[in-house]
């Protein structure tokens, strides 16, 4: 009996690996791609070379959506990590119904089709005369972040007892001093792991940036977005290598930091 | 103390009024405001447009085919996941979550670049000698729903492993004592406790189908246009925003609604563990 129990379970072990491999392995290909000299993304690639790289770094586009977008992540981070973390702070004190839907609210955008909540912010800027400005972008896009800030803090809050904050204030210290000297250094792990996210969310952001955008402001994905609409160039390939390499570096120093708050 | 820090949440709450409930709003009443067609007849047109029935159609077709094909791939990882240590099971949802960290163009071009007719696979199959013409594995459902699947799959593991976990192996162990044979134990005691996760994990994957975009525009032909294809269509090629804002309120509706059963047996919040 035992037997069979571990037969099924290779069965599924490997099932299950076969479908991990599905997730992980076909974007990593676009790595070998990239170091391809044949523009037709032969594979296994016949000569190797770094020509799509050159090609990215000494064409002004790239370079200039590229900037546009380190820009509007790093802007987007910031106003939803002040933000979320506000917002995180005051949920952690609140109980009952009201605080489920509050929750809600601050989730929705994230199954709210994309689509939906770019052509809504389109006619909201439309009103505004906003539309083609940064602004709206970087608005538009922390509605997207914000639903990561505020539940990594809120999530960092939950193990932290108030007493804490209590005892600091019984013993004279002001709101603004509790927060900087006791809450914070506890929920640092939820706020960094929540700005991290909030700038993968806008740098990765699409829609919006392709709806609220003006022409002299094309964030990286839309760039890439335009450039497959003509054809499938490898320069992409060599700009989705680098962009999933700095993804991968993020994951790491994300684990790190799980790793650090954890031992804690 | 208690009520004091609440305050902190009003910044936070008085953006998204303006930003995300505001807006929706506005975008609802745009067909109204047009006054082509008064206010709801514009809705009942949209519905009975065949061209819009027909994207509606393969909008739910395909959202169906991922849906089912995203349990049947994270249903046995799931419970794989599920019947680990803890400590290994953390590595291995790492990596199941991987691909959400990844920038979704790239994944898509990576797709791309996987199924065109010069692209890998084909270059496999031509050189093992398997085919002599290059197989279409782009530009069609098939297309799609592979790179569909390939986003929405994480969500779908995450959500039945979160009540997989749950459930304790004793159980189907007691239920084999006592002479049931592990796969009768298996189906009579485990799956049964392990369906809300099941319906969640469906019900998530098909209503986050249902808004895809950047998927079926690039990976799939013009019979693969899905709504959200087309209100990005109406939008930068036709200019038609009023269309654009009928059928995207059509689709949140849509979306709403289906949350509104999603919520009755899930928590919400367990979405956003999936990426944190």
């Amino acid at each position: 009996m035992l037997d069979r129990r571990r037969n099924t379970s290779i069965k599924t072990s490997i099932f299950a690996h076969c479908v991990i491999a599905f997730l992980v392995v076909p974007t990593l290909m676009v790595i070998p791609i990239s170091f391809n000299d044949n523009q037709y993304l032969k594979f296994p690639p016949t000569d190797l070379s770094l020509r799509w790289y050159e090609e990215f770094w000494s064409n002004p586009d790239w370079l200039r959506a590229t900037w546009t977008s380190l820009l509007t992540a790093c802007t987007v981070t910031v106003l939803a990590t002040v933000l979320g973390t506000m917002a995180a702070l005051g949920l952690s004190r609140m109980v009952g119904p009201g605080k489920k839907l509050l929750i809600g609210l601050i989730i929705s955008p994230l199954i709210v089709p994309t689509v939906s909540l770019a052509l809504a912010l389109y006619f909201f800027f439309a009103k505004l005369h906003m539309v083609g400005t940064w602004v709206a972008v970087i608005l538009g896009q922390t509605v997207l972040a914000l639903p990561f800030t505020v539940l990594n803090v809120h999530g960092s809050l939950q193990s932290f007892p108030a007493t804490l904050e209590r005892a600091a204030s019984t013993l004279g210290a002001g709101p603004v001093t509790t927060f900087f000297r006791i809450t914070m250094p506890i929920i640092r792990p939820g706020i960094v792991a929540g700005a991290l996210f909030a700038f993968l969310v806008s740098f990765d952001e699409f829609i919006i940036a392709l709806f609220l955008a003006g022409p002299g402001m094309t964030t990286l994905p839309v760039q890439m977005w335009n450039t497959m609409q003509l054809y499938i160039s490898p320069t992409i390939a060599a700009v989705s290598s680098m962009i999933t390499g700095i993804t991968i570096l993020a994951f790491v120093l994300m684990t790190a930091f799980g790793r650090r708050s954890k031992a804690k | 103390m208690k009520q004091k820090t609440a305050w902190l949440i009003f910044p936070c709450l008085a953006y998204l009024l303006v930003m995300y409930v505001l807006p929706t709003a506005i975008m609802f009443m745009a067909p109204f405001e047009a006054g082509i067609a008064p206010g709801l007849t514009s809705f009942g047109q949209a519905l009975q447009e065949p061209s819009y029935q027909r994207v509606m159609g393969t909008t739910f077709e395909i959202s169906l085919v991922v849906t089912i094909g995203c349990i049947l791939l994270g249903y046995p990882t799931a419970y794989y996941l599920s019947r680990m240590e803890t400590q290994r099971a953390r590595i291995y949802l790492m990596l199941v979550t991987f691909p959400l960290w990844t920038s979704l163009l790239v994944r898509t071009y990576a797709w791309i670049a996987l199924l065109q007719d010069a692209g890998i696979i084909n270059s496999f199959l031509m050189q093992s000698g398997l085919t002599e013409q290059p197989v279409k594995l782009l530009y069609n459902q098939v297309s799609v729903a592979i790179g569909m699947v390939q986003i929405l799959l994480p969500y779908a593991i995450i959500t039945m492993y979160a009540v997989m976990v749950g459930i304790r192996s004793r159980l189907v162990q007691t239920a084999q004592i006592l002479g049931a044979s592990p796969s009768r134990a298996f189906l009579h005691i485990f799956v049964p406790l392990s369906l809300p996760g099941l319906s969640a994990a469906a019900l998530l994957v098909f209503i986050m189908g249902l808004g895809f975009f950047v998927t079926p525009a690039l990976l799939g032909g013009r019979r693969e246009t899905m709504i959200g294809t087309l209100i990005q269509q109406q939008v930068v090629l036709m200019g038609d925003w009023n269309s654009a804002a009928i059928l995207s309120a059509l689709l949140l509706v849509a979306t709403i609604v289906l949350l509104g059963v999603y919520s009755r047996f899930a928590k919400l919040s367990n979405l956003v563990s999936v990426r944190g």
